[in-house]
C-alpha cells in the first residue's frame, strides 16, 4: 500500500473506519446524520467507502457540493442525481416531468416548459416526493451523501445573499420531515455553527439540523493507526530496522490522523533508515520550515475570527498554552487555576463556556481520565513548539 | 543542435534527458509508480513538484510522461493531457476545454476536436461546464486521465476560491483524474487550511543540487558528449574544487549547471555567448520583470541589490548600500523570504541573504550588460574554471578575430589579477561554515582542496585540526610537519602547529615522542608565553586522565597564575581544575574554582552553566548551603535562552532533589516535569531514596509515586525509572523501614507495573530484593529468579553474583 496523502484512496485501502461506518449505518436507519470534523481528518474517505460498500437495502447518491454557487444549481444537481438513478431502472420522476417536461436534453439549470428557470424549492420537493413514491414500496432506501455542505451554504450566502442560504436550510429541514424515508448524510469541515452564527447575525433563528445526529469521526484508534503506518512503511519500501517501533512512533507523532500518517510516511527519504529519531527530526523540521504545507498555524490564526468577543481570544490562548505542555491533559480544576493565574480578568463561567466551544471546534477533547487535552496530538506538539519559537523570536529581536 | 534544450526541456529528446538525470531519480520513479497505481486501481494520486525556475521541474515531468509511454499495460488505461504552459485558464470550464484540447492532439480519434463545438454553443457557463464534464467523462470511458500542469500557482491565481471549489468537487465527484503539477513555490491555494485544495497534493520540493550531485551531472554531461577530458577532470581533485566553486556560482541550480557545462573546455566562446544572451533575455527577463512589478519600491531595490552582488550579503551590508536602517531591511527581507524572492543562510550567528533564484541575477545582468560588457556569470565561471596562469596563456593565444572570446578571457584575467582567486574565495566561504568538531568526509575533502588551492598556512592548519578531530592523526602529522618546515610562518600559527603536533602524537599513543616535544617546548627559553600555557594545560589534562591529580592541579595552577590565556580559555582551566578537585574530594577548593569563574564572568554560558551546576551539586549536600545550591540551579532555569536546554533540564532535576528533601512536593513535581528527559535522568535514584525516606506508609507514598511514574511516562523515561528502582534496592539497609513498610512500598510499584510494562521486571526484582532483606539477607531467595535477572539484582545489592554458582 503506497502513501497517498490527500489523494483519493481505493475503498479497500481506507483502514480503521469499519466500526465507525457500521455505527453510521445504524444511525441512518433511524435518523439523518451531520458529520463534522477538522479538515483532512478523513470524512470524504469515510463516505467514499460507505458509497462503495453499502449494506444491503441502501442506495447511495453521493455528491461533493462545494463547487455549487446557487440554490438553483444545488436543486438541479439533486434532481440530476435522482434522475440518473431512476433512468438506470428505466423509471422517471413523474412530478418533475410534469414540471419541466422531458429531461433528456437538460444542461445547466433546469428550465420550465415556458423557458423560465424552474423554482429551486419546487424542484427539490418534487424530486424528493418522486423518490419517496418510487421507493415507498421498495425494500431499498435512498440516502444522499452530501459533502462540503457548509461550503455550499457559504457560497449561496455570498452569491445570493443570506436570506437564500436560510431558505435552503429551512427547505432541507422540511424535506427531512416530509420525506422520512429518504435519509441525508451531510458533511463539512467548517463547523456548521459558524455558518449559522453568520446567518444569525442576519436574523436567522431556526435550528435546521437539530434533528440530525451529529458525529465526528476523529483520529483512528491507536491500533488502527499503527497498522496503517505499518502498511505504508511496507508499501513505500522504506528502510525500517524496527517496523513496530517506527509505526508506533508515526501513530503517536501524528495523533493517529490518517492523512498525517500518509504525509509523514511520504516525506521520509528512501535512502535513509526510518527510526523513531528520524521521524521526530523529520516532523520537527517540516513543522518549522518556512516553506511548510502543514499550516498548523491555522489553529492559532483562526482564533481571532472564531472568538471575537471581549477577551475570549486571550482566555482561549491561555487554555491552549496551558494544555500544550501537558501530554496527559489537565483536570478542569487545574486548568482553570492555571488560566486564572495568567488571565486575571476571567472567571469559571467564561472558561467553562469557552471550553465547550473549543470542544465543538474540535480543538479539545476530554480523555478517558476526564482531563481536557488537545484533540490532535500533532497540534499540541506544534502549539508547544510554536509558542516557544514566538518567545525566542521576541527575545532575540 | 544540442539534444538538450536549456530552457525547454519538454522539447528535448527524453533519452538525452534520461542520460543526464541526477538526484531526481527517486522523485521520478515515485511519480511514475503513483500514476501507474492511479491508472490501474481506484487510488488516484495528485502530485505537486515545487521548485524555483531552473530546478528541473519540466525535465522531471517530461521523463515521467516518457516512462509512462513506455508502459503498454498502463497506457491501455491512461490518457495523458499535458497542458500547454503558455495558455491560461480562468475557470474550470476553460481548464477542462484545455484538457480536452491536449487529449485530442494525442488521441484524436478518442477525443475528436470538433466534439467540443456544441459546448461553445451554450451561453450559460454552468451548462457549458456540465456539458464538457460529461463529454470528457464519456470519451474517457473507464480510463484515467493524467493531467500534467506546469505553474499550478499561476493557475490558482487566476482561478480564485470559487473555481478552486468547483475543481475540487469535480475531482471528488469523478474519480478519474490524476494530477502531476509543478509550481515555483508553495502557495496559499494548497498550503492554507482554509483553501479548498489544502493537503490535496502530495508536495515534493526540488532541492538545489549538492556538490556531489553537481559532479555527477557534469560526469553525465561529459559522457553524453563523449568528452573524455571533461570526464577525467570532473573526478580529479582540481575538478572537484572547481565544481564546488561552480556550485557556489549557480546556487545548485540545475539549469545553470547545464548552461555552464556548454562553456567548459571551449577554446572559443564566439558561437555560444550571443545565442545564450538572447535566450536569457527573451525567456527569463519578461518573467522576472513581471515578478518584480509586484514588490514595493524598497523590496525591489533589495532584490536588485542582491542581483548586483555575487554572493550572500548580511543585513548590515544591504542596509548600508540602500541607506536604510537594519531594522527596516530586516523586516523587508523577512517578507521577501516569505514571498520566496530571497533565502537566508546562517554563518555563525549572522544571517546572510541571497536570491532564491540564481537565474534572476543572470537575467538582471543580461539586461544591465546590453551586449556591451561581458556577463559576470560567464566571467566568474572562467575565473573559477581556469587558474590565473591558464587565463593569461589563453589571452595571449586567442586569435584577434575572436573578439568575444578575447573580451571574456581578458576580463577574467584582469579580475583574477586584481581580486585574487575566486575559486579560493568560494572554497573559503564554504569551509567557513564547517564545524570542525562535526567534520564529515565531504568537509574534510573540501578543507583539503582549499589548502591545495590556497596553499595558505592557516588553511593547512585547519585541515590538520580537522584530521586530528577525526582521529586521523597520522595524516595530520604529515601536514603539520610541512608547516613546521615552512619559513615566514607567523609565530602564533607556528605555536598552534606545535600544539597540534603534541596532540597528534598523544592521539597516536607515541607517548615518548610527545613527552619529548612537551619538555622541549617547556624548557626552551624562546617559547612564547601563550604556547607554554597551552602546553601546560595540555599536560595537566593528561595527568588528570592518568589519575595523577596533584600533578594535574600543579600544571593548571601554573597556567592560571601565568594569566596569559584569553579569559574564555582561562575559564575552562578553572573549570577543569575545579572538576579535578571534585574527583580528588577537595570540595572546598572545587567550589573556589567554580566561584572564581562565575564571579569573574570569564567563561562562555556553557562553561559558567557547568560551574553553577557543579557548585550547586556540591552545596546541596550541605544542609546550610541548599539555598545557595537552589539559587545556582535557578539562575539557569531563569535564563532559558542563555544556557543549553540540556543544562536547564539538569538544573530542574537537581532542584527537584532539594525540593524533595525539604518536602516541597509541588515545586519538586514542577521541576521534574521540566527536567525529566529520556537518557538524562541520572538523579532517579535520589528521588526514589527521598520519596521512600520521607514517608513510612502507602498514604504518603502512593500519590508521590504516581506523580513520578506519570512524569517519567510522559517523557518516555520509564525504563530509566525502572533501572533506578532496581538500583535503589541496596538502600533498604540504610532506610529504617518496617517489614510491613517494605511490603507496602513494593505493592505500590507492583500496581504501577500492571499499567506500565517497562516496570514489570524492576518491580519483580524489587520484590525479591525486599524478600532478601526481610529474610535476614538470605541469598537463597534470589534463586527464585532466572540467572540473568539474578545477576542484575546481585549487582544492585552489591553481592558477588558468582556465589550462587558455588
Amino acid at each position: 500500500m503506497k502513501s497517498n496523502p490527500g489523494g483519493q484512496l481505493a475503498p479497500e485501502e481506507i483502514l480503521g473506519r469499519d466500526e465507525f461506518i457500521a455505527e453510521l449505518w445504524e444511525i441512518l436507519a433511524g435518523r439523518n446524520v451531520y458529520m463534522n470534523d477538522l479538515r483532512r481528518i478523513g470524512k470524504t474517505m469515510i463516505i467514499n467507502k460507505m458509497e462503495a460498500e453499502p449494506p444491503p437495502g441502501w442506495v447511495v447518491l453521493k455528491r461533493d457540493l462545494g463547487g455549487l454557487r446557487t440554490a438553483s444549481e444545488f436543486a438541479t444537481r439533486v434532481f440530476r442525481d435522482a434522475n440518473s438513478l431512476l433512468s438506470i431502472k428505466k423509471r422517471s420522476l413523474r412530478r418533475m416531468t410534469d414540471l419541466i417536461g422531458s429531461v433528456e436534453e437538460i444542461a445547466g439549470v433546469l428550465k420550465l416548459k415556458n423557458g423560465s428557470v424552474a423554482p429551486w424549492k419546487e424542484v427539490l420537493s418534487r424530486t424528493f416526493a418522486d423518490l419517496d413514491e418510487d421507493y415507498k414500496t421498495s425494500e431499498e432506501r435512498i440516502v444522499f451523501f452530501w459533502d462540503e455542505v457548509p461550503f455550499l451554504l457559504d457560497n449561496i450566502r455570498t452569491d445570493e445573499g443570506p436570506a437564500r442560504a436560510m431558505e435552503v436550510l429551512d427547505t432541507l429541514r422540511s424535506l427531512t420531515q416530509d420525506y422520512p424515508s429518504i435519509r441525508l448524510l451531510l458533511t463539512g469541515s467548517v463547523g456548521i455553527h459558524h455558518v449559522l452564527t453568520e446567518l444569525r447575525r442576519d436574523g436567522y433563528n431556526n435550528s435546521p439540523l437539530n434533528t440530525f445526529e451529529r458525529v465526528a469521526p476523529g483520529p483512528l484508534d491507536r491500533g488502527d493507526a499503527i497498522y496503517l503506518a505499518d502498511q505504508l512503511l511496507l508499501g513505500e519500501k522504506l528502510k525500517v530496522p524496527e517496523r513496530g517501533d517506527a509505526s508506533e512512533c508515526i501513530a503517536s507523532l501524528t495523533g493517529d490522523v490518517p492523512f498525517y500518517i500518509h504525509r509523514l510516511v511520504s516525506r521520509m527519504p528512501k535512502s535513509k533508515e526510518v527510526t523513531p529519531a528520524s521521524l521526530h527530526d523529520k516532523l520537527e523540521s517540516e513543522l518549522i520550515a518556512a516553506d511548510n504545507d502543514w499550516d498548523l498555524a491555522h489553529y492559532r490564526n483562526r482564533l481571532t475570527k472564531y472568538y471575537p468577543n471581549g477577551n475570549d481570544e486571550t482566555v482561549v490562548l491561555s487554555i491552549l498554552d496551558s494544555l500544550s505542555g501537558e501530554a496527559g491533559g489537565l483536570p478542569v480544576a487545574d486548568l482553570m487555576n492555571r488560566v486564572k493565574s495568567t488571565v486575571p480578568k476571567t472567571d469559571d463561567e467564561q472558561i467553562r463556556s469557552l471550553l465547550k466551544l473549543l470542544l465543538a471546534d474540535h480543538y479539545l477533547v476530554r480523555n478517558s481520565r476526564n482531563r481536557y487535552t488537545f484533540r490532535l496530538e500533532i497540534v499540541r506538539r506544534w502549539w508547544g513548539g510554536g509558542s516557544r519559537t514566538v518567545i525566542l523570536t521576541i527575545r532575540l529581536s | 543542435m544540442s539534444k538538450i534544450k536549456r530552457f525547454s526541456p519538454n522539447w528535448s529528446d527524453p533519452r538525452a534527458l534520461e542520460a543526464i538525470t541526477v538526484a531526481r531519480e527517486g522523485l521520478i520513479s515515485g511519480a511514475v509508480d503513483s500514476v501507474r497505481e492511479s491508472a490501474l486501481t481506484k487510488n488516484k494520486h495528485h502530485l505537486l513538484f515545487v521548485g524555483p525556475r531552473g530546478s528541473g521541474k519540466t525535465h522531471l515531468i517530461t521523463l515521467v510522461r516518457h516512462r509512462l509511454l513506455g508502459m503498454p499495460k498502463v497506457m491501455k488505461k491512461l490518457r495523458i493531457a499535458w497542458l500547454n504552459e503558455d495558455e491560461t485558464s480562468d475557470s474550470v470550464l476553460s481548464l477542462l476545454l484545455r484538457i480536452h484540447r491536449a487529449l485530442s492532439k494525442v488521441y484524436p480519434s478518442e477525443f475528436p476536436t470538433d466534439s467540443t463545438e456544441s459546448v461553445y454553443d451554450l451561453t450559460d457557463r454552468s451548462a457549458a461546464l456540465e456539458a464538457i464534464t460529461e463529454l470528457l467523462l464519456e470519451q474517457l470511458k473507464e480510463n484515467t486521465v493524467l493531467v500534467l500542469i506546469e505553474n499550478l500557482d499561476a493557475l490558482f491565481e487566476t482561478f480564485g476560491e470559487g473555481e478552486e471549489k468547483k475543481w475540487r468537487a469535480l475531482i471528488q465527484n469523478h474519480s478519474q483524474f490524476c494530477t502531476v503539477a509543478t509550481a515555483q513555490r508553495l502557495f496559499r491555494g494548497v498550503a492554507d487550511q482554509d483553501a479548498p485544495f489544502f493537503g490535496f497534493f502530495r508536495v515534493e520540493h526540488l532541492k538545489p543540487f549538492t556538490v556531489g550531485e553537481a559532479t555527477e551531472l557534469l560526469a553525465k554531461v561529459a559522457e553524453e558528449r563523449k568528452d573524455n577530458d571533461l570526464a577525467g577532470f570532473v573526478v580529479s581533485s582540481r575538478g572537484r574544487a572547481r565544481i564546488r566553486a561552480l556550485h557556489h556560482l549557480t546556487g545548485g541550480n540545475q539549469r545553470l549547471f547545464i548552461i555552464l557545462s556548454e562553456f567548459i573546455n571551449r577554446e572559443s566562446l564566439e558561437t555560444l555567448v550571443g545565442p545564450f544572451e538572447e535566450l536569457v533575455d527573451e525567456q527569463l527577463t519578461p518573467y522576472y520583470q513581471e515578478r518584480l512589478r509586484w514588490l514595493s519600491p524598497l523590496q525591489r531595490r533589495i532584490v536588485e541589490y542582491l542581483c548586483s552582488v555575487p554572493k550572500p550579503q548580511p543585513v548590515k551590508a544591504i542596509a548600508r548600500h540602500l541607506f536604510n536602517s537594519q531594522q527596516t531591511i530586516s523586516k523587508q527581507l523577512s517578507e521577501l523570504r516569505n514571498l520566496h524572492y530571497v533565502e537566508s543562510r546562517q554563518r555563525g550567528r549572522e544571517s546572510l541573504y541571497e536570491l532564491a533564484e540564481p537565474l534572476m541575477r543572470l537575467s538582471h545582468e543580461v539586461k544591465e550588460a546590453m551586449g556591451q560588457t561581458p556577463l559576470r556569470l560567464l566571467v566568474d565561471f572562467l575565473r573559477v574554471w581556469y587558474d590565473r596562469e591558464e587565463l593569461e596563456r589563453r589571452v595571449k593565444e586567442i586569435p584577434s578575430s575572436e573578439t568575444i572570446t578575447f573580451a571574456y578571457f581578458s576580463e577574467a584575467c584582469a579580475r583574477s589579477q586584481t581580486e585574487g582567486s575566486l575559486l579560493v574565495e568560494f572554497l573559503s566561504d564554504d569551509a567557513a561554515a564547517i564545524d570542525l568538531n562535526k567534520c564529515s568526509d565531504e568537509d574534510l575533502e573540501l578543507l583539503r582542496d582549499l589548502q591545495d588551492e590556497s596553499k595558505s598556512c592557516e588553511d593547512k592548519l585547519r585541515y590538520s585540526i580537522a584530521l586530528y578531530l577525526r582521529n586521523k592523526s597520522q595524516e595530520a602529522l604529515v601536514q603539520i610537519e610541512l608547516i613546521l618546515k615552512e619559513v615566514n610562518v607567523p609565530d602564533e600559527k607556528m605555536d598552534m602547529a606545535r600544539l597540534m603536533q603534541i596532540s597528534c602524537l598523544d592521539q597516536l599513543g607515541k607517548t615518548r615522542a610527545m613527552q619529548r616535544e612537551v619538555n622541549a617546548i617547556l624548557n626552551a627559553s624562546q617559547t612564547s608565553i601563550s604556547l607554554k600555557a597551552n602546553v601546560l594545560g595540555f599536560r595537566g589534562l593528561r595527568w588528570r586522565d592518568l589519575g595523577k591529580y596533584s600533578e594535574a592541579i600543579s600544571d593548571l595552577t601554573e597556567v592560571i597564575n601565568a594569566n596569559t590565556l584569553p579569559s574564555h580559555q582561562l575559564a575552562l582551566i578553572y573549570l577543569e581544575r575545579g572538576l579535578i578537585h571534585v574527583r580528588a574530594q577537595n570540595r572546598e577548593s572545587a567550589i573556589k574554582d567554580f566561584s572564581a569563574l562565575i564571579d569573574q564572568e570569564m567563561g562562555s554560558a556553557k562553561t559558567t552553566g557547568t560551574a553553577r551546576i557543579m557548585r550547586g551539586f556540591i552545596n546541596m549536600f550541605k544542609n546550610e548551603n541548599t539555598e545557595s545550591a537552589l539559587c545556582d540551579f535557578q539562575t539557569l532555569i531563569d535564563e532559558p535562552e542563555q544556557f543549553p536546554d540540556k543544562m536547564i533540564r539538569e538544573a530542574h532535576r537537581k532542584s527537584a532533589i532539594i525540593r524533595l528533601s525539604r518536602g516541597e512536593w509541588n515545586q519538586a513535581k514542577a521541576n521534574l516535569r521540566q527536567g525529566i528527559s529520556k537518557g538524562e535522568n541520572d538523579e532517579t535514584i535520589f528521588y526514589l531514596y527521598l520519596i521512600c525516606n520521607l514517608g513510612h506508609d502507602h498514604t504518603m507514598w502512593a500519590p508521590n509515586i504516581s506523580a513520578v511514574v506519570d512524569v517519567y511516562a510522559e517523557n518516555d523515561s520509564l525504563t530509566e525509572l525502572g533501572a533506578g528502582l532496581v538500583e535503589s534496592v541496596k538502600y533498604f539497609q540504610d532506610i529504617n523501614l518496617s517489614k510491613k513498610g517494605m511490603l507496602e512500598w513494593q505493592k505500590l510499584w507492583e500496581d504501577h507495573a500492571k499499567k506500565h510494562p517497562q516496570l514489570v521486571l524492576p518491580a519483580r526484582l524489587l520484590k525479591v530484593g525486599i524478600q532478601y532483606f526481610t529474610s535476614g539477607e538470605n541469598e537463597s531467595v534470589l534463586l527464585d529468579l532466572p540467572s540473568e535477572e539474578r545477576e542484575i539484582l546481585s549487582q544492585a545489592l552489591g553481592l558477588d553474583s558468582s556465589t550462587d554458582k558455588k
